[in-house]
């Protein structure tokens, strides 16, 4: 059984696991991808600035150069000056920049040279020749050779800064796949997740959340008393168990309650065989044996006249008259000799509250379906004249399809309630352990039904 | 010897005239059956026999031809009615016998059976045999071919309530007479036991007649089976 629904479940949820796992592992390359972008961005705006600086720098040492030689005064010279201090420290920082480029690190270095050597092989000699005579600096040849020195310059720049501004444009364009491809892996992972939730949910309901809704409905219908229900063995694993149990334990509770309602018959109907057994000794032993004694009393004084003998007999005649009374409530003979019907009229002359009876039947029926009837139909006289105030008692019993049914009711206040007191409720004992049902129907002010159905089994 | 052995013997001395009614005697109980034995003989009957069982009843009455049986209703081996079968047998075959049932309780149902085998019956409980004269009196109306019904039964019919009571429409005295009517008792006797004229009473019960719508008819026992029919059809709404 192990295995059953717990390595479902287990399986469930390890791949659900494994799918927003992966889906969580997509995003972060992909947050990865951008943070590196975003370096290599900041990267390039550096190495553009640095590359920029130094042609800067060397604008200002053309210029300068240029000025001083025109004018021949040294202050024009301050920014050749100024940029001379700086380009070392410049060309390094770009060569730094670069150097994980060899191809931008060759031409940083070519930069680099081409300054130096700008400086040393061009500039320096010029100046020096123009302040011992400004005349020669000036010629032509001089003025072409800087600004030639200077394009060279400038255009390697500018292929490195280009060559700068190229990489990135790719690096960004790989960020942007990487973030395209983590977008649409996160959207397949977000769908499946959501799919696998709502099959695993479905599956939960299923294979557990009904079976179980169905056993717990069927728990409380057997705990409401219908005996007789059971589930569908249908669940898997440890469901089906449970269902499989729930089943036997309502097979088991039948077994037991049809025991009890048996032992229950056999108690009522042994109950009525000893009240029959004495209402016989009280007839053909006691009372015969009071008769026959009378009868002896009679002969003395008949022999022998006296007052006292006179009062013993009238004494016993009178005894004679309260036994037959006890007797017939302890047992009707006319039940055992005469059956429903006879019974029943007798109990409908004896009543205090007019009754009519009907029955459609004079075949005799066992015992116990006659003793029940009898003993329905006496409750119900007797408490038709102790509570119903009711002009009158209709009795109903017929028989069909092997059901006696029997019908008693009056045109009393109604409202009878059988939890308080015992007869109604004793009723019900004896006929549902007969397996019949019983029902009392009492509106109030709308008289009392007790509607009886009692199936004809031997 | 027992008191009533010696009683009965005695009796059979003093009375010896051949006019004695002719008793057969059924009960199962010994005691109480020997001690009827001996009130009858002691009272101007002769007692043919006795019998313990149904069967041996009609043996008995076919071997000697009683004008009168005395017969227990619950009899072995059932305990139950073998004494009305016994006694609808006997009826039949001896339809000049007249039969008293004794019943240790009343059932209608059981007297109206019996009345309905003819006249020269008789129904009453076990224990009015200790009312020795109203039991002999009741057993000498049975022998002439009269009818005997039990007060306790009568009683139980004429007072039992009913939705729309027909006897409502009868006087208190009325009501006693039809209560004595119903016990089988003759105009006769029902002037005697009320101290009134006969007269009186033949007026009252024609009057009851009229109220009940219930035909005249000069044959008491004919009159008491249609009084009791009606009192107990008219108990569970038959009519
Ligand atoms: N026919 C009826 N009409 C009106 N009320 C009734 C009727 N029958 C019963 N009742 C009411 O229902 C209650 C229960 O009746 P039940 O017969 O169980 O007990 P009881 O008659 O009071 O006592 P007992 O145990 O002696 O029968 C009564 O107390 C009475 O109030
Ligand atoms: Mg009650």
């Amino acid at each position: 059984m192990i295995g059953g629904v717990a390595r479902r479940v287990l399986l469930a949820s390890g791949l659900l696991m494994v799918l927003v796992g992966s889906g969580f592992v997509v995003l972060l390359i992909s947050v990865q991808g951008l943070r590196a972008s975003e370096h290599q961005a900041r990267h390039t705006a550096a190495v553009l600035t640095s590359a920029h600086q130094v042609e800067r720098l060397v604008n200002d040492l053309a210029s300068g150069q240029r000025d001083f030689v025109i004018t021949g005064q040294e202050k024009f010279l301050q920014p050749w000056q100024a940029a001379q201090a700086q380009l070392p420290a410049q060309t390094a920082a770009l060569q730094q920049l670069v150097a994980g480029s060899p191809d931008q690190l060759t031409r940083a270095q070519q930069v680099s040279r081409s300054v130096t050597s700008y400086l040393r092989d061009y500039s320096m000699p010029e100046i020096g020749a123009a302040r011992l005579d400004p005349d020669t600096a000036r010629t032509e040849a001089a003025t072409a050779e800087g600004a030639q020195r200077v394009a060279q310059i400038r255009s390697v720049l500018d292929q490195l800064i280009g060559s700068e501004q190229q990489l990135s444009v790719t690096e960004q364009r790989h960020s942007d796949a990487v973030a395209d491809q983590a977008v649409v892996a996160a959207a397949i992972g977000l769908a499946g997740s959501v799919v696998l939730i709502l099959g695993f949910t479905i599956y939960l309901t299923r294979a557990i959340v009904r079976p179980v809704r169905v056993t717990a409905e069927m728990a409380n219908q057997l705990a409401a008393g219908d005996l007789g229900v059971r589930v569908p063995e249908t669940g898997v694993g440890e469901i089906r168990t449970l269902e499989r149990t729930f089943n036997t334990m309502a097979t088991s509770l039948g077994a037991a309650s049809a025991d009890v309602a048996a032992s229950r018959a056999r108690i009522v109907r042994s109950a009525d065989a000893t009240r029959r057994q004495i209402e016989r000794d009280l007839h053909d032993g006691i009372q015969q044996r009071l008769v026959s004694l009378t009868l002896d009393v009679r002969a003395i004084q008949a022999g022998a006249p006296m007052a006292e003998l006179d009062k013993v007999a009238d004494g016993l005649s009178s005894t004679l008259d309260e036994l037959r009374e006890i007797a017939r409530g302890i047992h009707p003979a006319i039940l055992s000799e005469g059956g429903i019907g006879p019974a029943l009229r007798m109990l409908a002359r004896r009543s205090k509250v007019p009754a009519e009876v009907t029955v459609g039947f004079t075949t005799r029926l066992p015992a116990p379906i006659e003793a029940a009837t009898y003993y329905v139909v006496s409750e119900a006289l007797t408490n038709a004249a102790k509570h119903a105030d009711a002009s009158v008692v209709l009795i109903d019993a017929d028989i069909t399809n092997d059901l006696l049914e029997l019908i008693v009711r009056d045109d009393g206040r109604g409202g009878a309630d059988p939890a308080t007191g015992s007869g109604l409720i004793g009723l019900g004992d004896r006929v549902q352990a007969l397996g019949g049902t019983f029902v009392v129907e009492s509106p109030t002010g709308a008289g009392t039904t007790l509607s009886v159905a009692l199936p004809i089994t031997l | 010897m027992p008191h009533w052995k010696l009683i009965r013997l005695i009796g059979a001395i003093e009375r010896h005239d051949v006019s004695r009614t002719r008793v057969a005697i059924a009960d199962d109980d010994v005691l109480l059956r020997e001690g009827l034995a001996s009130l009858l003989e002691r009272s101007g009957f002769a007692v043919l026999g006795t019998a313990g069982n149904a069967e041996q009843l009609l043996d008995l009455v076919r071997r000697e031809g009683p004008e009168l049986v005395i017969v227990d209703i619950r009899m072995p081996p059932g305990l139950s009615t073998e004494g009305l079968d016994a006694a609808d047998v006997i009826r039949r075959e001896h339809p000049e016998t007249a039969v008293l049932l004794l019943s240790a309780h009343v059932e209608v149902e059981h007297a109206l059976q019996l009345m309905a085998t003819g006249q020269g019956v008789g129904y009453l409980l076990k224990s009015r045999v200790t009312d020795v004269d109203e039991f002999l009196e009741s057993l000498r109306r049975v022998a002439r071919g009269g009818s005997v019904v039990d007060p306790a039964l009568v009683r139980e019919l004429v007072d039992a309530r009913r939705r729309h009571d027909p006897l409502a429409a009868l006087s208190q005295r009325e009501r006693e007479v039809l209560s004595l009517v119903a016990e089988g008792r003759s105009n006769a006797g029902v002037a005697r036991r009320l101290w009134v004229a006969e007269g009186t009473v033949e007026k009252h019960v024609r009057s009851i007649l009229t109220k009940l719508d219930l035909p005249e008819t000069d044959d008491d026992h004919r009159r008491v089976l249609a009084v009791l029919t009606y009192l107990d059809g008219v108990r569970h709404g038959a009519t």
